[in-house]
């Protein structure tokens, strides 16, 4: 048998190599992994169960929050079946690198493409009337009493459980709108229940980033209510 | 059946056999070449949105790179679209169904056969805005769309609208 061994040099260099390419790597990693921060929703508001809700409405103030690169600051009133890809929502958007604009989205179900759309331009401090409600065919996404698009109930096909009025943002360095000093009004919230009737929603607390973001919304329900961010 | 009346059926075979022949090769050859608007026209996503799309007769005063190089403009560096895969730009007639004088009532544009561009971007990431995940769920992954639409006036370079549905 024929017995290879390399000779001690080459085997140092060799090591060397390895070890710097390693270190190399690993560096390479950590650049990326604390440059690149994960996308994470958070939201903030008002959420409330209604089985078999048809609508879902709510009057927002526009903000114009702070976002990062490819980050998101919202605010909209949604339907929301028993999942989350099931919804219709309609709303204002500051999208990166966009200012705030209107908004409206529906999905069918986890794993389905949604469809998105924006338009138009809203100012910081306008306070507009947003409204996705259905009949017994179609859903219609209103702006300031406008229908704005309408998607089939059949194309969608779930029934709604939920109705949202909520501040969302993509990323955690994504401000949620209103400050301290100024926080985004969200009024008149109503739902529409099985009936096809329209009724006040009084929705419970939700804040899934306690740390940056607050609320006055009241425990035991309210329609009326204020967000912000806390930095 | 003998081996002359299988004979004499063969003829008859062969005929019918040339026969639908000609036919698959007529109904090919007479078939039109699908155009970029008709090919965007019959996507479900236009459908699902209420987009009616035809096909423009006048030629616009926007050339198609001028309109790619807007559209860019228009979403800067969001959603990655320094690696879109592919731009296209579709010239097209472009109609909203249901608020064709209604998306744009500050701007007085009617969405009803307005000369467009529609500028395509391929394989980019568009997160959606979506609603909370519920407390029995596990985050999805990849909550992305790939693909964004950015619909530019054809006369004047105007944003109209941006749409994803894919």
């Amino acid at each position: 048998m024929v017995k290879i061994t390399l000779l001690p040099n080459v085997k140092r260099v060799f090591k060397e190599k390895l070890v710097r390419l390693a270190t190399i790597n690993m560096v390479i990693l950590a650049i990326i992994l604390v440059g690149a921060p994960a996308f994470a929703n958070y939201f903030n508001g008002g959420t409330r169960g209604y089985s078999g809700c048809t609508g879902a409405a709510a009057t927002i103030e526009t903000a114009d929050p702070i976002v990062v690169t490819n980050g998101s600051s919202s605010s909209w009133a949604a339907v929301v079946g028993s999942n989350s890809g099931q919804y219709v929502q309609v709303g204002w958007a500051k999208d990166y690198p966009n200012s705030p604009r209107f908004f409206t989205e529906s999905r069918k179900s986890l794993g389905d493409p949604y469809d998105l759309k924006w338009w138009g331009s809203t100012s910081a401090g306008a306070h507009n009337d947003y409204m996705v409600g259905r009949d017994s065919t179609t859903w219609y996404f209103k702006i300031n009493g406008n229908v704005k698009t309408t998607v089939a109930v059949s194309a969608l096909g779930w029934t709604g459980q939920y109705a949202y009025a909520l501040g969302e943002t993509w990323y955690s360095g994504d401000h949620c709108p209103g400050t301290v000093s100024n926080p985004v009004t969200i009024g008149n919230a109503q739902y529409k229940n099985s009936s096809y009737v329209w009724n006040t929603a009084y929705l419970y607390p939700y804040n899934d980033n306690p740390t940056n973001f607050a609320n006055n919304v009241n425990s035991n329900g309210d329609s009326l209510f204020e967000i912000w961010d806390k930095r | 059946m003998s081996n002359k009346q299988v004979i004499k059926v063969i003829p008859l075979i062969l005929v019918v056999l040339i026969a639908l022949s000609y036919a698959v090769y007529a109904s090919a050859s007479n078939t039109p070449a699908v155009s970029d608007v008709e090919r965007l026209s019959a996507e479900p996503g236009m459908k699902r949105m209420n987009f009616e799309l035809k096909e423009a007769s006048h030629a616009p005063k926007l050339n198609k790179q001028d309109a790619i190089k807007r559209a860019k403009d228009i979403i800067g560096d969001a959603f990655d679209n320094d690696n879109a895969t592919s731009v296209n730009a579709v010239y097209t007639l472009f109609t909203d169904k249901v608020a064709p004088d209604l998306l744009q009532p500050e701007k007085n544009i009617l969405i009803k056969d307005l000369p467009v561009w529609i500028v395509t971007f391929d394989g980019i990431k568009i997160p959606g805005h979506g609603v909370p995940v519920m407390p029995s769920e596990k985050p999805e992954q990849n909550h992305i769309n790939t693909q964004l639409n950015v619909v530019v006036d054809a006369n004047t370079g105007e944003e109209i609208m941006m749409f994803s549905y894919k």
